[in-house]
């Protein structure tokens, strides 16, 4: 049977994976050396179709800093990462912006999200920041 | 004179999570000194994910990660003081800061705790040859300058050494534009994390030579080649196995070192493995009353062992200024030895511990099958199997008191065994 060895990276643990080809079919796997069911599914996932978090930033003004932390509010395609970094590039936001808020939906149709990871007050205001984590 | 029950040094998730434990704990008037124009301390330039999974149960990216955090400690009336300072602290608790507004503080806590994180190593720790071109920068510092400020550092970059932080570059410069040509580490195995060698790495085809450095920089005012020659046993290069890169930036990921300069002006004495503060049970380090807590005391590879660390730090500055801690009492020494390089706590006095505690160690080299032993007065009372461990992967271990404080022996020990097949 064919069988891949890899390692797997949903958490920091590492567990290193045999994934086996059982059937015909595509989804017929069997993987071994995961210690939690999302190492099975990550196992599955990578010979079918590997997906990516993708976290990178976008051009805030208005802010304190210069860039504003991005991710997926899921994992995308691996071999999509590159236009999605394309498009994200092209993206500038404006302060306040929250924590979660959407920078750009649905991104290439993948049904997933740009979403901002923090919350960015706008520039030095310090009260406002107390204020926007209160809120 | 300003009094506080506890002075907090450092913003950062080790301080954020001691003040916040402090005050739940009963402690009323706290402050946070930080040096940075916000809170979070680095948590903000990490951008990647991968944070919380132990503590939140979810994958979060550092400024999440911390923003939960700040959100608590605003939302408790916990005073900080941001761009501030700290230039002293004196072995009886006083606190010397300075910040444009206020010009020099000085405070009198009845608690401190030290969170003030850690440096990375430079060029000038390492002694890498060539000229002194621009473009050779810290990991850590073009995480900065990337992420925070908006600027890019280079087109064409080699990294040396493959610490988490420097593959973690490798992937970002890769996804803004530039070109990784290759990781150079001079041990035989990685210092990061595994799923970071194939997330970062792997992904993206980036070469990692193992048992490789940097020989020579070249450029004038900007770099304009590096060149990485392989290392034998005795991490000396070899002749004849140079690979030149033209490229026009270095980035080094070759360790952290906690960050004591104040420490010292306590005079609290601190480990030579570590870097760090010796610290008991309680975080509590050779000076009463001063406490100290994450990346200062150790470095640790996830966020969430420093908030766990934190938390303990901030109930025994609380327990400390209600004047619970017992200092009269049974106190065991904790030594790492065939293998494990060190463990945090250093020392453990059983009255004031409750049931367990929570021993972190690191090994020295990469061990498979392995066990590891703890001991005390040679009487073996705890065990754990691993099949596989690495100087780049903290290990934890939680030990139950009540052997220990029936035995007479003074030391506890703990070792890597190898696993008999």
């Amino acid at each position: 049977m064919e069988a891949r060895y890899m390692i797997c990276i949903v958490c920091p643990m590492g567990c290193k994976l045999k994934v086996t080809k059982t059937g015909k079919s595509e989804a017929e796997y069997t993987v071994e050396g995961n210690k939690c069911f999302r190492g099975a599914d990550y196992g599955v996932k990578e010979m079918t179709n590997p997906t990516r978090a993708l976290t990178t930033t976008v051009i805030i003004s208005d802010a304190p800093v210069k860039r504003l932390p991005v991710r997926t509010s899921g994992a995308i395609p691996k071999h999509m990462i590159k236009q999605a970094m394309e498009l994200i590039n092209k993206v500038e936001v404006k302060a306040p912006v929250k924590v979660g808020q959407v920078v750009i939906k649905n991104i290439l149709d993948t049904g997933v999200d740009i979403i901002s990871s923090r919350t960015m007050h706008q520039n030095s205001r310090n009260e406002d920041c107390i204020k926007s984590h209160l809120a | 004179m300003l009094h506080y029950d506890i002075a907090v040094i450092g913003g950062g998730p080790a301080g954020l999570a001691a003040a916040i434990e402090a005050r739940k704990n009963g402690a009323k008037k706290i402050l946070v000194i930080e040096r940075d124009r916000e809170l979070g301390g680095i948590l903000q330039q990490c951008i990647h994910n991968g944070f919380g999974l132990h503590v939140f149960k979810e994958e979060l990216t550092g400024p999440e990660y911390a923003e939960r955090f700040i959100k608590e400690l605003v939302s408790m009336g916990i005073e900080y003081k941001l761009d501030t300072m700290v230039l002293e602290v004196s072995e009886d608790k006083v606190i010397t800061a300075m910040n444009s507004a206020d010009g020099i503080l000085h405070i009198q806590a009845k608690a401190v705790i030290l969170a003030m994180g850690c440096r990375e190593r430079t060029r000038g720790a390492i002694r890498i040859p060539g000229t002194r071109p621009a473009g050779v920068l810290t990991a850590g510092t073009a995480q900065r300058f990337v992420n925070i400020e908006g600027y890019m550092i280079g087109k064409r970059v080699v990294i040396l050494g493959s610490g988490d932080i420097g593959l973690i570059m490798a992937r970002r410069l890769t996804l803004e534009g530039a070109e990784v040509l290759a990781v150079a580490e001079l041990m035989p195995y990685s210092g990061g994390l595994t799923r970071n060698i194939v997330q970062c790495l792997e992904d993206f085809n980036i070469p990692l030579y193992l048992n490789h450095t940097v020989v020579d920089i070249e450029g004038h005012n900007r770099v304009e080649a590096v060149t990485i020659a392989q290392v034998d046993e005795r991490l000396k290069p070899i002749k004849g196995t140079e690979k030149k890169f033209e490229c026009d930036t270095l980035l080094l990921s070759v360790g952290l070192i906690p960050e004591n300069e104040l420490s010292k002006t306590a005079g609290i004495v601190l480990d030579r493995v570590t870097g760090g503060p010796v610290v008991n049970e309680s975080m509590e380090t050779s000076v009463e009353g001063i406490f100290a807590c994450g990346n200062v005391v150790h470095v640790h590879d996830l966020v969430d062992w420093v908030t766990e660390e934190s938390k303990r730090a901030g109930i025994g500055a609380a327990e400390y200024i209600k004047g619970k801690m017992t200092k009269d009492c049974k106190t065991v020494r904790v030594k790492g030895i065939n293998g494990v390089r060190y463990v945090v706590p250093h020392q453990i006095r059983l009255d004031n511990n409750g049931q367990s505690v929570q021993l972190m160690m690191r090994v020295d080299n990469i061990y498979k099958d392995v066990k590891l032993v703890v001991k005390i007065g040679g009487e073996v009372i705890k065990e754990v199997k691993r099949s596989h461990v690495a100087p780049g992967e903290m290990e934890s271990i939680k030990l139950s008191l009540d052997k220990v404080a029936s035995c007479a022996a003074e030391e506890i020990s703990i070792e890597v065994v190898k696993e008999e097949a």
